[in-house]
């Protein structure tokens, strides 16, 4: 066999001085989880479930309650399952889109309690609207939240030294002796991934 | 998904997120062991799915953040709970001859159906390890089964450092031998401390004055 020595068509960016070849979704060593769960590999739900369970409970107990939250957790977990096929590891991470699903779950539970209650006055426009915000500025809170716990530990205590304590980098780079430029290039990554983490979870 | 990338992009919204972070937001709870007997009982009709409630096993992050601070709650409990997830933190072993410590190794090989691989490796491996010494960490090659570099190329090894759906990488170096043991020095501005995960990767390189990647890989490993 005769390889052939022509460089694939492939992004080359200058990232932090060294350069970026391909994605990550591209270059990753495929038997990740996310691509387990596609797949529909014995385990993966319950992967799934333990490593995203507490996410999405936590996040249908804020908005439903405890008593409703367990149910939903249920439905979401089942209906991602069912609908596997449909997420895309290359474009987004299991959590978002178990959290997109979340968010549709939690809406209807919202309306179905409405519309049990309140029988007679049927949901306007602007009810419907403030369910949908509400129940998105939660869910968001709750990725961003999801998104700093997987971020390495240096990346985690800059960000949470910026945002929690409002020190400005040069402060942060006191307080942790680590060099300005690193406190600069960690947050702007930080930030980055915590972006890239709220992605897919639109089903 | 099918709506792609959504609002989140902009960055006034995300910074408003984070500084509106409370303590409430950043715990978790944990959901009653019912909720996941349902989901299996609920499956258990239709396909199965198999894979057992093993709780030494589950690293979901069970966390509870309600009586802690927020900085050193993000800085220590999380960040403690976070390593038993991924990491390079173990400590496998400890060198002595040469005052170096084994942190982490890897078993490369080569990855079918991905298009950043070429078939030159396939059922080609190597085996490597992280070492950090006093001054530098350096990678071993321990072991290495690669094929010859073809007519007009080199192969190259490089470390990969993951961190979300970005990839860093640098080079180690030009292999010169593809069946001979070798160490190589982790350049110093290459932070593994900054990645989820490091690889270690083999690519096939032309020789055509182009220093990047040639995006044709032959083997990688994830270094644990």
């Amino acid at each position: 066999m005769t390889a052939t020595l022509t460089r694939p068509e492939q992004q080359q960016v200058s990232h932090d001085g060294y350069a970026v070849v391909v994605s990550a979704a591209e270059i990753r060593v495929v038997g990740d989880a996310d691509a387990a769960f596609v797949r529909g590999d014995d385990d993966a739900l319950r992967r799934a479930y333990d490593q995203h369970g507490s996410l999405i409970f936590t996040f249908c107990s804020r908005a439903l309650g405890p008593e409703r939250a367990g149910d939903v957790t249920q439905e979401v977990f089942l209906s991602a399952w069912r609908a596997r096929d449909r997420f895309d590891p290359t474009k987004g991470n299991l959590a978002a889109w178990l959290t997109g699903i979340a968010k549709n779950r939690i809406i209807d539970s919202v309306r179905a309690e409405k519309r049990h209650s309140d029988r007679r006055a049927p949901e306007s426009a602007a009810d419907a609207g403030v369910i949908q915000a509400d129940t998105d500025s939660l869910g968001d809170k709750m990725l961003v939240a999801d998104a700093l716990r997987t971020l390495p530990e240096r990346s985690r205590t800059v960000l949470a030294l910026h945002y929690f304590e409002d020190l400005t980098h040069p402060e942060i780079a006191d307080r942790t002796e680590l060099p300005l430029g690193t406190v600069k290039s960690d947050i702007r990554r930080g930030l980055e991934r915590i972006r890239q983490h709220l992605e897919a979870q639109h089903v | 998904m099918s709506d792609g990338p959504h609002t989140t992009d902009d960055e006034g919204r995300l910074d408003a997120i984070l500084r509106s972070l409370t303590d409430e937001d950043l715990r978790l709870e944990t959901p009653p062991e019912s909720v996941w007997a349902g989901i299996e009982s609920s499956l258990s009709a239709g396909s199965a799915v198999q894979g057992e409630s093993s709780e030494g096993e589950a690293i979901a992050p069970v966390i509870d953040l309600a009586s802690r601070r927020r900085t050193p709650l993000l800085v220590g409990a999380v960040a403690a709970a976070l390593l038993l997830v991924g990491g390079l933190a173990v400590i496998l072993n400890s060198g002595d001859d040469d005052n170096s410590v084994e942190f982490a190794s890897a078993e490369l090989a080569f990855v079918p159906n991905n298009p950043a691989f070429v078939p030159l490796g396939a059922g080609h491996t190597a085996a490597v390890t992280l070492l950090g010494g006093p001054d530098d960490e350096t990678v071993r090659v321990d072991s290495a089964d690669l094929p010859d570099a073809p007519d007009g190329s080199d192969l190259e090894i490089w470390l990969i450092g993951f961190a979300g759906d970005q990839a860093d990488i640098v080079s180690l170096g030009l292999v010169e031998d593809p069946s001979a043991p070798g160490t190589f020095t982790v350049p110093d501005d290459f932070d593994r401390a900054a990645y989820d995960t490091v690889a270690v990767d083999v690519s096939v390189e032309p020789n055509d004055g182009v220093e990047t990647h040639s995006g044709m890989s032959l083997v990688r490993g994830t270094l644990t």
